[in-house]
């Protein structure tokens, strides 16, 4: 029995039957040999995979009754007669490549999805029981990615004064505490940001390189206001501004990630 | 291999040609949708005003202007790609398709019956969208969008490229990376983003406002709404707030390490030093209906009135 070797372009094309079972028993002989082979398309389905399974996993969310008014509105839109149509060219080129590149977007979009409501669950399970009790008592962030939960209130007080001695130094010690009940938050915020960072150096060398060099000098700019926040909470650890800071910057790099994530590809 | 793909690419028509049933093309045909791609448009056509425009560039620029006439017309040209089109009465699609991987410069210039809702976007062009007042999604990577006279929702983007807009109304949600924000004479919620460019707001009655940056400044020019919630947020910019002198509000003012200076009276809490960090100022004017917060990490917080007749 012969198997015949694709290269991945050939599989980005079955990824679809792949994920589908939908491939030939020859077809399918042949991506499991290059996936034996590839390290960028076994990373590639493993992403995949895991996407499908994290989507799975969320709670099963109902849309509110009326949004179907407006989506209705879109669908209906009246017709009326058009006048001197010009004539038709219908060409199938190309439509294989423009399906696998929405077959991609929609991956992509679907992990963001995912990513979002992941966070969003993780934070509401983590902040949600003991909200006032978690502000007071769990000033000290301080991994990269962590993020505290802040109440309600639009004015919240600001409890700390400055420490006389002692206080940490950046990257000290108490930096890296990681409170238990952020815990599951931290981990799912530095799980994110680093799976969005994987997708953008992965899709790096498609995008232009003066975008892709602005949004990694504007990575660096929030870096830098990350560790602006995390130096002056070090200093001032209960400090709900500066918890606020270092949330605020937080947010927008995943943000950030995210939007290089969907990128076009360059010209 | 040749004769393989031909055979594949007949037997595509042949499957397109047995699955759509007949009924569907003729509703196809009869609504005038016709699917076109070549390398050059002009074509001009009744088009509903409550239909949609969805163009895409992938190297050039997107025009999008509105007119009285229950018409539309479509002018594309592509150097080496090809152009794409998808029209019908209630919808416009046009985008750009690579040829062997290249594409050129391309250029859209759409005309379009007011009301109409737009979706434009270009990868390295400019994106300009005037007259439409409908809903408005305007996006380029690297170039400049720009929008005027839009409604309901709005959404404009941009990477690297500055975004302005005026005349907009409804809910408006403005994001950039390193781009400048400038929108002019808005009337609604707005929400302003961006990581290093300036926001400037003038002119805005809006009941929600939120802006942030992190290293750039921001500047904001309009009504505080009675009831209503004002955010604005940097991280080493300034933020600058230029309001009416009768506002009714609650202000909450932080800066870590900037400093902050008001037109407006304020009163020191018992204990309260000026030096201390992070500077924090909380201030009540008139009733103290609204809400509004100031915060810059290492950013000044500049704080002035407007007479009311300069409205």
């Amino acid at each position: 029995m012969m198997t015949h070797t694709i290269n991945c372009g050939t599989f980005d094309d079955r990824l679809s039957g792949y994920l589908e079972g939908e491939l030939s028993p020859g077809e399918q002989r042949a991506a499991e040999a290059h996936l034996a082979s590839c390290l960028r398309c076994t990373a590639l389905v493993r992403d995949l995979d895991a996407i499908r399974a994290d989507a799975g996993a969320l709670p099963e969310l109902s849309p509110s009754s009326d949004l179907w008014d407006g989506i209705a509105r879109r669908i209906e839109a009246p017709v009326v007669p058009l006048a001197a149509p010009a004539a038709p060219i219908f060409v199938v080129a190309g439509e294989r490549r423009r399906r696998m590149d929405r077959v991609w977007l929609g991956a992509i979009a679907a992990a963001l999805v995912a990513v979002t409501a992941g966070v969003t669950y993780m934070l509401t399970i983590a902040t949600s029981p003991r909200r006032e009790e978690i502000a007071v008592s769990s000033p000290a962030v301080v991994s990269d990615t962590a993020r505290l939960a802040i109440p309600d209130s639009p004015f919240p007080t600001d409890t700390a004064a400055p420490h006389d001695s002692g206080a940490p130094t950046p990257g000290s010690a108490a930096q890296n505490v990681v409170n238990a009940p952020n815990a599951p938050t931290t981990a799912t915020y530095s799980r994110e940001i680093d799976r969005l960072r994987t997708i953008f150096t992965r899709n790096r060398n498609q995008l232009d390189p003066r975008t892709a060099a602005i949004i990694e000098a504007n990575l660096k700019v929030i870096d830098d206001a990350i560790a602006q926040s995390r130096a002056a909470l070090a200093q001032d650890p209960a400090s709900r501004f500066l918890n606020d800071q270092l949330n605020n910057a937080l947010d927008k790099k995943l943000e950030l990630l995210k939007t290089a994530a969907l990128l076009p590809q360059r010209t | 291999m040749t004769g393989m793909r031909l055979s594949v690419i007949l037997g595509a028509i042949v499957a397109i040609g047995v699955l759509e049933p007949p009924s569907a093309l003729a509703q196809r045909e009869r609504d005038g949708e016709r699917e076109q791609a070549q390398s050059r448009i002009d074509t001009t056509f009744t088009f509903s005003r409550t239909g949609v425009v969805d163009l895409t560039q992938i190297s050039g620029d997107v025009i999008v202007t509105a007119w009285e006439r229950g018409e539309a017309r479509v002018r594309a040209y592509t150097e080496r790609g090809r152009v794409r089109s998808n029209l019908s009465s209630s919808r416009i699609s046009v985008n750009v398709e690579r040829v062997r991987g290249r594409v050129g410069d391309s250029r859209f210039e759409v005309s379009v019956p007011v009301g109409v809702r737009v979706i434009a976007r270009s990868t390295s062009g400019d994106v300009s969208v005037r007259g439409t007042r409908g809903q408005v999604d305007a996006r380029s990577t690297s170039g400049d969008v720009e929008v005027t006279d839009a409604t309901e929702r709005v959404l404009l983007e941009s990477v690297s490229g500055d975004v302005r807009a005026s005349q907009l109304t409804g809910e408006v949600r403005i994001e950039s990376v390193s781009g400048t924000i400038e929108a002019r004479d808005v009337t609604g919620d707005v929400r302003a983003e961006t990581t290093s460019g300036d926001v400037s707001l003038t002119r805005a009655t809006s009941k929600s406002v939120y802006v942030a940056t992190v290293s750039g400044e921001v500047e904001y020019e309009g009504n505080i709404d009675a009831g209503g919630r004002y955010e604005f947020r940097a991280h080493s910019g300034d933020v600058r707030l230029e309001i009416p002198e009768n506002s009714s509000a609650q202000f909450s003012v932080q800066t870590y390490s900037g400093s902050l200076d008001t037109e407006f009276p304020l009163t020191l809490q018992p204990g309260q030093r000026t030096s201390q960090r992070p500077r924090r100022f909380e201030f009540t004017l008139g009733g103290g209906s609204a809400r509004v917060t100031a915060e810059s990490f290492s950013g000044d917080i500049v704080l002035t009135r407007r007479a009311r007749s300069s409205r």
